[in-house]
């Protein structure tokens, strides 16, 4: 029996219309992803908590994409949190944040982040993003054990006809 | 006044014939790469402490490429010592090695390491792989600057 998995992603975004686009995009992604949602970094890190815990509605993320700017506690001090836990700081961080200024830059991936990305225009600039990102992590870069095992959106397709 | 900019991508790999299939992998990408390639640890280390961006000599890599397997100062040593240095540790290095071992592969990422790429058996592959590698770094990440 062929045993369909998707990959894990954690978005950390206040912004409602940010959180559609980002889903929006993973949607349609080449690689099958089960997408959760976080409105703060409060929030993620109570949902990682959970997921320390073996909670199955709460799976642990394998890719997590957080916003810097959001309210109470911001993107770099949830960066910060999760890169002193030793459970969670392998979990690759992508940054998606309107800020391009040198400085974000340099501070976040001194807190060790796996990339830094300004968020596209459009929908389709978002896709194409998301696509080289899953790529990147979850085919190229061994985030995900057995890589093999997560099927493209393809596989899916026609093992479900 | 010359204004091309390249994308300055620095092996750390001992193996030379590993060396050459990296820099043929990279060739034929549509970036404008520089790549400067250095043959164990303690040298790569001398190189970036001297290394400056925007220098003709020894400019600062936006990207490093680490092998794990290298006589002398290992790849993790190496990984450790980057990670430990104020001026290096912003600087994503990306593990290119021959090694699929659980083991090595979460160290590596414990170490912080930006990547973990198993050496792929064929040269197309390899392509592939630096060519989706090359624009996750520039295009998507503007931290590499181009």
């Amino acid at each position: 029996m062929d045993t369909l998995k998707a990959v894990t992603i954690l978005l950390v975004e206040d912004d409602p219309g940010d959180q559609k686009l980002v889903k929006k995009s993973l949607d349609r992604d080449k690689i099958a992803n089960d997408l959760h949602i976080a409105n703060s970094g409060e929030e993620a890190l109570e949902y990682l908590q959970k997921s320390k815990s073996g909670s199955s509605n709460a799976p642990m993320p394998e890719l997590i994409l957080l916003d810097l700017n959001m309210p109470g506690m911001g993107g770099q001090e949830f960066l910060k949190h999760l890169k002193s836990d030793d459970q969670l700081d392998t979990i690759p961080v992508v940054i998606l944040t309107t800020s391009d200024s040198d400085k974000d830059v340099l501070e976040t991936f001194k807190l060790h982040a796996a990339g830094y990305v300004k968020k596209p225009g459009s929908l389709s600039e978002f896709k194409d993003v998301m696509q080289n990102i899953s790529e990147y992590w979850f085919v190229i870069c061994k985030r995900v054990k057995h890589a093999s095992e997560y099927t493209s959106r393809d596989k899916m397709c026609s093992v479900s006809r | 006044m010359n204004t091309s900019k390249f994308l300055v991508m620095f092996l750390v790999e001992d193996d030379p014939g590993d060396q050459k299939l990296v820099k043929s992998a990279l060739a034929s990408q549509e970036a404008p790469i520089e790549l400067r390639i250095v043959g164990n640890g303690e040298e790569a280390l001398n190189y970036l402490k001297q290394s400056k961006d925007g220098s003709m000599e020894s400019p600062r890599p936006s990207l490093i490429l680490l092998d794990l397997n290298m006589p002398g100062m290992g790849g993790k040593e190496f990984l450790k010592c980057i990670k430990a240095d104020e001026k290096l540790n912003d600087i994503p290095v990306v593990v290119l090695t021959t090694s699929d071992s659980e083991d090595d592969i979460n160290e590596c990422y414990k170490l912080h390491a930006a990547g973990y790429i198993q050496k792929p058996a064929n040269i197309q592959e390899l392509k592939k792989i630096m060519k989706e590698t090359v624009k996750y770094w520039t295009t998507n990440c503007p931290y590499a600057k181009i």
